[in-house]
């Protein structure tokens, strides 16, 4: 999938699940009371103070984890179980 | 001819049945467990009565094993949207202009149906679905559900009872008239009654709504629409419209039909909305009334002089029943230095027994939390926990979702009373504790006041009755559910009018009248018997 700043939360989450930890390190909490926030990720990211530079490292990034979901993509932003545990 | 003044009594809160081995509530529901998990339904919209399978469907699993599939669900459209208000719209007249008893018969008919022949239904839909275990799932989705159907049909009775006074030759009469246009309810996943109760509290006093039910509990929800129907409930009164909230909050939000909102879910959603609702206030027919319940940061305070083994259980009991997945649980807590130890060790022992797993083996007292998002959410807070300098996992800190989404009870001790997880909600079996100096009550209980945007719920504990109150005063405004010396949790309808205010909410009071007269639009009658011919008043005479 292609991810755009227009992107609403619910539909990124769905599909890049890893996003709600990329964007919590990033100080966008989207998932609120168990279930995703409204709005667009340019909405979101806007509401926390950041720039439309910030954004679109946001969506290249994202698109990263979108393009590779069962791997390690090297930000260290994804969940490791193991790792967890 | 109906022409009885009727008056529903007080009623008693629904029994909480035990579900102890060899009961026969706890065969049944076993019974209906394993029904569920035997087949996959589908689920439609239902708009005007009808369903609506349009096409665009996702999967419902369940939290503990999230490779099963429970049902099929359809997704509404915008277009489907607009067709549920005009279907609300089309049912206001006829369901507004019903007697309000008969109205009340049909919700007090749901609640004989959950009492009885739907209990084990609705309690199992609610643990496969939501992840609960039968006693969470029994105070739930059974008794809380019932109660609301209940005591509202009490209050109702006291609302519509409160009439003006009238002088000589006059009568004054109030018309409680519903909103006038569609009412919106949003529902969370955590509460099977919340979600009937954001419905059926404004349709007990003539509404009508557009339903959207949180996506994860949409097992347990269509149940309750089928259970709603088989009681009577005219079609299109309640129209149920799964899908993205923010699809269908656009149609809805610049509606101009829009009435009201009945919401419980976050904060984050609440003043989106908000915003947009008066960004578009011109549009609307008359203002929206909001009615929200939102997010908390739950606390516990214990003084030097509480007993330690109570602040203990409350603590485990308020934090880790249902995963922390309650608004009401307790997230952070205040221990006074000199009773920490005790406290510490105690809570160690209680969670060493705990278990966590599957809802369909009853020994467990902890199950799964409600999904990946979720899932990774809490665990990236517990991650931020272990990567921190100023905070220490002492009790759990695992997770594994490989089958389904499980967290261990979490307990994190923090020196910073600022951390993370002191200020903001994680939504899951996560408590932080801040340890203070024996001698800083007044400093903690400022900082207990002052450390989140929220006020949801609270507990005091102290055997110091000045000490109590002290805190009872300091803390006036950090929850609108305050508790001595008990768990911030488990508030019951009636006894415990549930809401609050700061963040969390427009405190307005599920569980209570308070909260049923908000969707009443009151309309003042005067009628004058021999009305004034002249229009001059005596002090306008010559002397």
């Amino acid at each position: 999938m292609t991810i755009n700043k227009d992107i609403s939360i619910e539909e990124l989450i769905e599909e890049v699940p890893a996003s709600v930890g990329y964007l919590m390190k990033e100080g966008i909490r989207c998932i609120v009371c168990g279930e995703p926030i409204w709005g667009s990720l340019e909405e979101a990211a806007e509401e926390k103070g950041f720039t439309n530079k910030d954004i679109e490292r946001f969506v290249k990034e994202l698109q990263v984890l979108a393009d590779n979901p069962d791997e390690n993509v090297g930000f260290e932003k994804k969940i490791d179980v193991d790792k967890l545990n | 001819m109906n022409n009885a003044i009727f008056s529903f009594p007080h009623p008693q809160n629904e029994p909480i049945k035990s579900y102890a081995p060899g009961s026969p509530e706890r065969i049944e529901l076993k019974a209906k467990l394993e029904e569920f998990k035997s087949q996959e339904i589908e689920i439609p919209l239902i708009i005007g009565g009808k369903e609506i399978f349009t096409g665009d469907t996702g999967k419902v699993v369940m939290p503990t094993d999230h490779g099963h599939v429970l049902a099929t669900y359809h997704k509404a459209s915008p277009e489907h949207v607009q067709m549920a208000i005009d279907a609300a719209m089309k049912a206001k007249k006829s369901w507004e202009e019903m007697p309000w008893i008969e109205r009340a018969s049909i919700t007090l008919k749901v609640a004989e149906l959950l009492a009885t022949k739907y209990r084990s239904t609705i309690n199992a839909a609610t643990m496969l679905g939501q992840g609960k275990n039968p006693f969470q799932a029994e105070i739930d989705a059974a008794c809380e559900t019932i109660d609301f159907f209940r005591f509202n049909a009490a209050y109702a009775s006291q609302i519509y009872a409160q009439q003006p006074n009238s002088s000589t030759g006059v009568i004054n009469r109030l018309e409680y008239r519903p909103l006038e246009g569609f009412v919106f309810a949003l529902s969370p996943f955590n509460f099977t009654s919340i979600a009937s109760n954001l419905n059926m509290a404004p349709v007990l006093m003539g509404n009508v709504t557009v339903w959207k039910p949180a996506t994860t509990a949409i097992f347990s929800n269509y149940w309750l629409m089928k259970i709603f129907k088989e009681a009577g409930l005219p079609d299109g009164v309640i129209n149920f419209v799964p899908g993205k909230g923010s699809t269908i909050g656009n149609v809805i939000f610049n509606s101009p039909e829009l009435g009201g909102i009945h919401f419980t879910g976050s904060t984050n959603t609440f003043q989106q909305f908000w915003k947009i609702i008066g960004k578009n206030i011109t549009k609307y027919k008359s203002y929206p009334r909001i009615v929200g319940e939102t997010g908390g940061k739950d606390f516990i305070f214990a003084h030097s002089s509480a007993d330690p083994e109570i602040v203990s259980v409350a603590i485990t009991r308020g934090a880790f029943e249902y995963q922390g997945q309650k608004c009401s649980a307790a997230s952070r807590a205040y221990i006074p230095a000199s009773l920490w130890p005790t406290i510490e060790s105690r809570i160690k022992d209680d969670v060493a027994e705990f278990t966590v797993g599957d809802v369909i083996d009853f020994s467990h007292f902890m199950n799964a939390v409600i999904d990946e998002a979720a899932f990774d959410s809490i665990a990236n807070y517990i991650q931020m926990a272990k990567d921190s300098n100023s905070a220490e996992i002492i009790i759990g800190g695992g997770v594994d979702k490989s089958k389904g989404y499980f967290v261990e009870p979490t307990v994190i001790k923090v020196t910073d009373p600022h951390f993370v997880t002191m200020e903001e909600e994680i939504f899951g079996p996560v408590i932080t504790i801040y340890v203070y100096d024996d001698d800083k009550y007044a400093e903690a209980l400022e900082l207990c006041n002052t450390t989140s945007p929220y006020a949801l719920t609270g507990a005091i504990f102290a055997q110091d009755r000045e000490k109590l109150l002290e805190g009872y005063n300091a803390l006036r405004y950090s929850a609108g559910n305050f508790y001595l010396n008990d768990k911030p949790t488990g508030a019951v309808v009636d006894q415990q009018p549930f809401g609050g205010a700061r963040g969390s909410g427009t405190n307005d009071k599920a569980g209570s009248y308070l909260n049923l007269v908000r969707w009443t639009n009151p309309r003042t009658i005067k009628e004058t018997f021999v009305a004034p011919t002249n229009y001059r008043y005596p002090f306008l005479d010559k002397e």
